[in-house]
């Protein structure tokens, strides 16, 4: 995605092409040529340091929003770009290279989007209320899935995730697993198996 | 079953806790459909409280005809125990 960092960049890149072209086509001689690039040379320091300054206005907004404050945004005296406080109490000496890795690193955590946490054994629950009666799926396989998730929640709520994930993975699709076979009618349908051999 | 849902409505991972390994989670929820139909039981769902979050939990407890059974079974057990 182009954004407003790239635009500057650009069109120093276009305005030198169109330069060059220009020189071209009207003029090919040396002295010529050695001005057009002094030219674009001088353009493209000007360019950049206006870049950096933009980048630079950038982070400091996105750290002011992070909670961080400025304190001094230039360099006198100091071989840091710029000194943020944050907290109130903590004073950081940045330079503009760390200031990047945290900027990216704040706006990478304000963008990222939450994680989807499921339940247990979403599939088998699905599987469960597909195959059985809403009242078996009610009687049965409702309770032992809502226990689960009960379990499963209490024990990211006091931090083993350990033990959140072994319930997850592991304990809830084995206990729902247990609960649709015990509930299926095997009598019944050793009967019919039964019945069909002699057919 | 019955003798710990006489105390207290209890949820089925409760009464497995209980049991002293007598019960496993992988049969309770079956065992316990089997008596709620034949009315030892009766079951409820509980809302989750605020600031939960989660399905709705089912909470059983003894009837009277279950108290009635479990009674019937004791004393049918304190017979064959002193036949013994």
């Amino acid at each position: 995605m182009i954004s407003f960092r790239h635009i500057v960049p650009m069109t120093l890149c276009a305005l030198m092409a169109t330069g060059l072209c220009v020189v071209l086509m009207v003029d090919l001689s040396i002295p010529m040529l050695m001005a057009f690039v002094a030219a674009c040379a001088i353009v493209a320091m000007i360019g950049w340091r206006r870049v950096h300054a933009l980048d630079l206005k950038i982070a400091l907004e996105h750290l002011k929003e992070a909670g961080f404050k400025q304190v001094q945004p230039d360099r006198k005296g100091m071989r840091s770009d710029v000194v943020v406080v944050f907290g109130g109490k903590q004073r950081f000496e940045l330079e503009a290279k760390k200031l990047t890795k945290i900027v990216k690193a704040v706006v990478r955590a304000r963008t990222e989007r939450p994680r989807i946490i499921r339940p247990p054994a979403p599939l088998l629950d699905a599987i469960a209320r597909t195959i059985w009666s809403d009242k078996t799926y009610r009687r049965v396989f409702a309770p032992a899935r809502a226990d689960i998730i009960f379990e499963w929640q209490a024990a990211i709520v006091r931090g083993d995730h350990r033990a959140a994930r072994r319930i997850k993975y592991v304990r809830g699709p084995w206990i729902m697993l247990w609960t649709m076979a015990w509930q299926v009618p095997w009598s019944l349908l050793k009967k019919v198996v039964e019945i069909v051999k002699s057919a | 079953m019955l003798e710990q849902l006489i105390g207290r409505d209890k949820y089925g991972i409760e009464l497995v806790d209980g049991s002293q390994g007598l019960l496993s989670r992988r049969s309770v929820y079956v065992i316990l459909g089997r008596m709620e139909d034949k009315g030892f039981i009766s079951g409820r769902e509980v809302e989750t409280p605020a600031g939960e979050s989660g399905p709705p939990r089912r909470v059983y407890r003894v009837t009277g005809h279950g108290q009635r059974v479990l009674a019937a079974h004791e004393a049918a057990f304190a017979v064959l125990r002193g036949a013994r």
